[in-house]
């Protein structure tokens, strides 16, 4: 789950190497926390969000199989 | 001369409609106050009101068999008289429901359906090349991969755009709720294919067909509300639909004469409206 974030993350910016992502077990969520450089912050959230919210949503299919919940947090 | 005239119809519109062909008048010539609105009841059974309007007629117009000179002056000045005061009465009263009314009918009119604003297909087509083709398989692979196991992804190019098509697997969890997993799993790979390349490329990722279900599907509802609001004359909201769903009832709907189609609201809540279309209106309620 983490290396796909990673995976989508790296894809999507200018600077794949600033790519960090790191997991936060809970309970029954799970956290992932993306940080990206500061520059290609608005490259992953999108237009009104429309890219975080498609990622959270293939979260959401991707965790459903394994029924804990992930919640995507982007940390600036 | 002038003098007053009332006349009644199944609602403001179609009274007015009636003053017009009986005067030889353009609707909004009419100067008229409402005497009620209307109702038409419960279905249409219990309780229906019929439209009153009363007209005022202008100085000078002739009206066959009526008219004494005599008469006018009188009538004219109860007539100015009768009408401020019911135009008083009305206002307080139906005050709320005529402005709303003539607010919705401005905004309708000038803004044209969703449709046309979206991209139109030429400027953004531009054909992928095989290893960009390849490249979008990869990655479009690595995220089915995540979510489902067993999938096989075949290839296909239109003239307009790349189409993915995955089989096998659990498509349930790879269109998810009205298409919400399959559209973000699009999104993505476009907006990824499309960093790699710099340019524009639409792709398009299917699942066993979902896509051609659901505009069948979303084809049938257009038609059958359109009908519906044709026949009732009242607009029909069709809501929670993507953009891509809402273009796919815009443009079925586009040839159609009887309703006109038009999207309101943000996001989320974005819905999709269908008005009946009437012949002609009149949108001055004085």
């Amino acid at each position: 789950m983490k290396d796909l974030i990673h995976y989508i993350a790296r894809s999507l910016v200018d600077d794949p190497d600033a790519v960090d992502v790191a997991e936060v077990e809970g309970n029954q969520t799970t956290v992932l926390e993306l940080k990206v450089a500061k520059d290609d912050l608005g490259k992953i959230i999108g237009k009104q969000g429309r890219t975080a919210q498609a990622m959270r949503t293939i979260l959401g299919a991707v965790s459903s199989k394994e029924k804990k919940r992930t919640v995507l947090e982007i940390i600036e | 001369m002038s003098s007053i005239r009332e006349y009644v119809g199944k609602n403001v519109e179609k009274a007015l409609e009636a003053a017009s062909a009986e005067l030889g008048l353009p609707k909004e010539k009419i100067k008229h106050d409402v005497i009620s609105f209307g109702s038409s009841g419960i279905f249409g059974l219990v309780g229906v009101k019929k439209a009153k309007i009363r007209v005022t007629l202008p100085k000078g117009h002739r009206l066959e068999g009526k008219g004494h000179e005599g008469e006018r002056a009188d009538a004219e000045t109860a007539v100015s008289a009768t009408s401020a005061a019911v135009q008083d009465i009305l206002s307080s009263t139906f005050g709320d429901a005529g402005t709303t009314k003539t607010e919705t009918r401005q905004e309708e009119a000038p803004e044209p359906p969703q449709a046309a604003s979206q991209p139109a297909p030429t400027h953004a087509a531009q054909p992928m090349d095989e290893t960009l083709t390849a490249y979008g398989h990869d990655i479009l692979k690595t995220i089915v991969d995540y979510i489902t196991e067993d999938a096989v992804i075949r290839v296909d190019q239109n003239d307009e755009r790349t189409i993915y098509n995955v089989s096998g697997g659990n498509a349930a969890v790879l269109i998810g709720k009205r298409g919400q997993t399959l559209e973000a799993i699009q999104y993505l790979l476009e907006k990824i294919i499309n960093k790699k390349n710099g340019g524009r490329v639409r792709v398009l990722v299917d699942v066993e067909g979902y896509l051609d279900t659901r505009k069948e599907n979303l084809e049938r509802l257009a038609v059958r509300l359109a009908e519906k609001a044709a026949r009732v004359g009242k607009p029909m909201t069709i809501g929670q639909m993507n953009a891509h769903d809402r273009r796919i009832v815009h443009l079925h709907l586009k040839e159609n004469t009887e309703v006109r189609t038009q999207s309101i609201g943000e996001g989320y809540y974005r819905k999709l409206m269908i008005f009946p279309k009437r012949r002609r209106r009149g949108r001055k309620y004085k």
